[in-house]
C-alpha cells in the first residue's frame, strides 16, 4: 500500500538514541518490509543486521538496489520471504551465494528491477508519490515479469505519446543505514556516495541509523549544509563505531577483504557455512562490540583498515 | 627496441582492455564497472581520450580513480571527483537524461541481436540466478553506444538469451524503437573477434579478428551464425608504453589479471576460454 504524505507527517518523532538491541525490538516487527542501505562493499548496516539475526525477526520482504552482505546474513539465518532488488551480488568478491540458492529453490521470492527503476520507487516514496515514470525496462524480460506481477505499467506519456513504464512507490516499513555521523537529533552526514539510501530512507516509515560517532545536540548548527539527511525522517541513531565492518566507510576505514572473501568461500560451499559464521560470529554474542573483539581480538585489522583509508584520501 | 612498438607477449584479456579503450572518443563521457572495462575507460584518458569522463553508477562523477578499485563503491574510485552523488544522479540525471555516450557492460550470455542477461540461466531442468541487472538495464536502454568486453565461450553466446535483461536489438531491426527505446550501437569485443552491429541491421557481424584467431574459431565457439564483414580487420596489439601503464600503473597488483602469475604466460599457444574467467559484472 502506498503511503501519503500524511501519513508520513504522523510518524514524524523526534529521533531517539539507543542501542541497536533497543532499536531494533523498537522498531523491527516479523513481517515488515526492511529497506538496507549500503551497497557491495561500503557502509553496509552489518551491526544493525546482526541485531536483527539476534532478535530473530524473520518473514521480511528486504528491498533496496544493490543487496550485498547484509541480505545474504539474513537469508542464511532464515529470516527472508522475499527481495526486491536492482542486483544481489559483491563485484569482485562474487554473488550472493545463499540468496542464490534460496532462489533457485523458490524458498523466497524475488522481484528485479534495474538499479534506477528502484531507486525511482524510493523517489516516488519520499515525495508522496504513488509511482514514478521511468524509460527503462522497456523491452526487457524484467518489465515483462514486473507487468505479469502488476508491479509496473507501460503507458504512454500524455504529452508525447511515447511509451514509459510506471513503477510503484516503494515505501520499507523500517530502513537500516550505517553512516558516518549524526546528531543526538538524528541529523545525519554520510560521506562518499549515498548510493539510494537518501530517498530510502525519507520513504520509510521508521528509520534506524548507527552511526560512527553520535555528535550533541547542535552539533551541526554552525554548519547544516554538512547533513545530508535531516532527523525528521529518523527514529533511532544508535552508536557503533565499526557498525559497517567488514565493510568500508569512505573517510573512515577501508574494507577488509579477508573477512569479505572468508564469508563469500563459505557461502558459495553451502548453507551450512553461513550458518555456522552466524552461529559463531553473531548468535554468539551479545552485541557487535563482542563480535568485533572476538573476530579482530585486539583491533590490528581495523587499525590497518583505518590507516589504509587515510593514504587514498 | 623502442616502446612504441606493438608489444608481444599480450594477454588475451589485456587486449579486450585495449580494444575496449578504442571505443572510447576524445570528451565522451563514458559509464563503468569496476574490472576491465574500468581500466579501459583509464587507459583511454591516459592515451588517445584525455577528456574522456568517467561515470560510475554508484554516484561518482568523474572520478580521477586510483588503483585499483574492486568495487564502484571502493574509496579508489571515490578520488577526487567533480561529485559524489547517488545512484539516481547517475543512472537518472546522467544515463537516462542521455548524457552519457558510452557505456560498458558485463553478462553471461549475449545473443545474436545483442541483448544481455545477467539475471536466469536455465540449466537442465533448473535455472541458475545470477546477480541481476544493476544499472545494465538502464545503461542499456539509454547509451548511444555499448561495448561488451567478455570471453568467448559457445555457452555464452546463444541464439536468444534465455532472459533479456538488457536490451540490445531486441527482436531486429525497429524493435527498440517500437518498444520505446532510441537506438543503440553494439560492440562486442572477446578474446576471439570484435562483433558489432546497430539497430538497421538488428544482429551482430564479426568485423575483426584477435590476433591469431580465425573465422573458424570464431563460429565453433558461437552458438549462433553471426554475419562476417567482408573485410576483417586485426586488432591492433598495444604498444609497449601501453601495456607498461596497464601493469604498472593502472593494475599494479594484477587483482584483475591474476592469470600473469601463471606459467602458461609466455606460452605462445592459443589460449582457452578456460583461462578467461574471473569476469565482471556492472554491478
Amino acid at each position: 500500500m502506498a503511503v501519503g504524505v500524511h501519513q508520513l507527517l504522523n510518524t514524524l518523532s523526534r529521533a531517539r538514541v539507543m542501542t541497536a538491541a533497543e532499536a531494533v525490538r523498537a522498531f523491527v516487527e516479523r513481517g515488515a518490509v526492511l529497506g538496507l542501505g549500503g551497497q557491495n562493499i561500503n557502509r553496509c548496516p552489518m551491526a544493525l543486521v546482526h541485531e536483527v539475526v539476534r532478535q530473530d525477526l524473520g518473514d521480511l520482504t528486504v528491498v533496496g538496489c544493490n543487496l550485498s552482505l547484509p541480505l545474504d546474513h539474513l537469508v542464511a539465518a532464515g529470516l527472508v520471504a522475499r527481495t526486491e532488488q536492482g542486483s544481489g551480488n559483491l563485484e569482485k568478491f562474487g554473488t550472493l551465494f545463499s540468496w542464490r540458492r534460496a532462489v533457485e529453490a523458490n524458498r523466497i521470492e524475488v522481484r528485479d528491477y534495474s538499479h534506477l527503476s528502484m531507486a525511482s520507487r524510493f523517489l516516488a516514496g519520499a515525495m508522496g508519490l504513488p509511482f514514478m515514470p521511468v524509460r527503462s525496462l522497456l523491452g526487457s524480460s524484467v518489465l515483462e515479469r514486473l507487468v505479469a506481477e502488476q508491479d509496473a505499467v507501460v503507458t504512454a506519456d500524455p504529452w508525447s505519446g511515447e511509451p514509459v513504464v510506471l513503477v510503484r512507490a516503494c515505501t520499507p516499513d523500517v530502513s537500516l543505514i550505517h553512516a558516518n555521523a549524526a546528531d543526538a537529533d538524528g541529523n545525519v552526514v554520510i560521506d562518499g556516495v549515498t548510493s539510494h539510501e537518501v530517498d530510502m530512507v525519507r520513504a520509510s516509515r521508521h528509520v534506524i541509523v548507527s552511526v560512527e560517532e553520535v555528535l550533541p545536540a547542535g552539533a551541526f548548527d554552525d554548519q547544516p549544509e554538512r547533513v545530508t539527511i535531516s532527523g525528521a525522517y529518523v527514529s533511532a541513531v544508535v552508536e557503533q563505531p565499526w557498525g559497517a565492518w567488514p565493510t568500508s566507510v569512505y573517510r573512515k576505514y577501508d574494507y577488509y577483504e579477508p573477512e569479505i572473501d572468508g564469508y563469500q568461500k563459505r557461502a558459495k560451499a553451502g548453507d551450512e557455512g553461513p550458518r555456522r559464521y552466524l552461529a559463531e560470529q553473531v548468535l554468539a554474542h551479545a552485541d557487535f562490540h563482542a563480535h568485533l573483539a572476538a573476530t579482530d581480538p585486539g583491533g590490528a585489522a581495523r587499525a590497518a583498515m583505518a590507516e589504509q583509508m587515510r593514504s587514498l584520501l | 627496441m623502442t616502446v612504441t612498438e606493438p608489444a608481444i607477449g599480450v594477454l588475451p584479456r589485456e587486449l579486450l582492455v585495449f580494444e575496449g579503450a578504442r571505443q572510447i572518443a576524445d570528451g565522451d563521457c563514458v559509464i563503468a564497472g569496476t574490472g576491465l572495462p574500468l581500466l579501459a575507460g583509464l587507459v583511454a584518458q591516459r592515451t588517445h581520450a584525455p577528456d574522456a569522463r568517467l561515470l560510475i553508477e554508484s554516484g561518482v562523477v568523474f572520478p580521477k580513480v586510483v588503483p585499483t578499485p574492486l568495487s564502484v563503491v571502493d574509496p579508489r574510485i571515490m578520488h577526487a571527483p567533480s561529485k559524489l552523488g547517488s545512484l539516481i544522479e547517475s543512472l537518472g540525471g546522467f544515463v537516462q537524461r542521455g548524457l552519457v555516450a558510452t557505456g560498458f557492460l558485463g553478462g553471461a550470455q549475449i545473443d545474436a541481436h545483442a541483448n544481455i542477461n545477467s539475471t536466469w540461466i536455465e540449466r537442465g531442468s533448473g535455472r541458475v540466478r545470477l546477480p541481476g541487472s544493476g544499472g545494465a538495464n538502464d545503461i542499456a536502454s539509454h547509451c548511444a553506444t555499448i561495448v561488451v568486453l567478455t570471453s568467448h565461450e559457445k555457452r555464452r553466446f546463444p541464439e536468444r538469451c534465455d532472459y533479456v535483461t538488457s536490451p540490445g536489438f531486441l527482436d531486429g531491426p525497429g524493435a527498440r524503437r517500437r518498444a520505446g527505446l532510441n537506438p543503440v550501437r553494439v560492440k562486442v569485443v572477446t578474446d576471439l573477434c570484435v562483433m558489432e552491429g546497430d539497430d538497421t541491421e538488428g544482429e551482430l557481424t564479426v568485423s575483426a579478428l584477435m590476433p591469431g584467431a580465425t573465422v573458424e574459431d570464431v563460429l565453433a565457439n558461437t552458438g549462433f551464425t553471426p554475419r562476417v564483414a567482408d573485410h576483417l580487420a586485426v586488432v591492433a596489439a598495444p604498444s609497449f608504453d601501453h601495456l607498461a601503464l596497464l601493469r604498472d600503473v593502472l593494475d599494479p597488483e594484477s587483482r584483475y589479471f591474476p592469470e600473469r602469475h601463471s606459467p602458461e604466460r609466455h606460452s605462445p599457444e592459443r589460449h582457452s576460454p578456460e583461462r578467461l574467467k574471473n569476469g565482471n559484472t556492472h554491478d
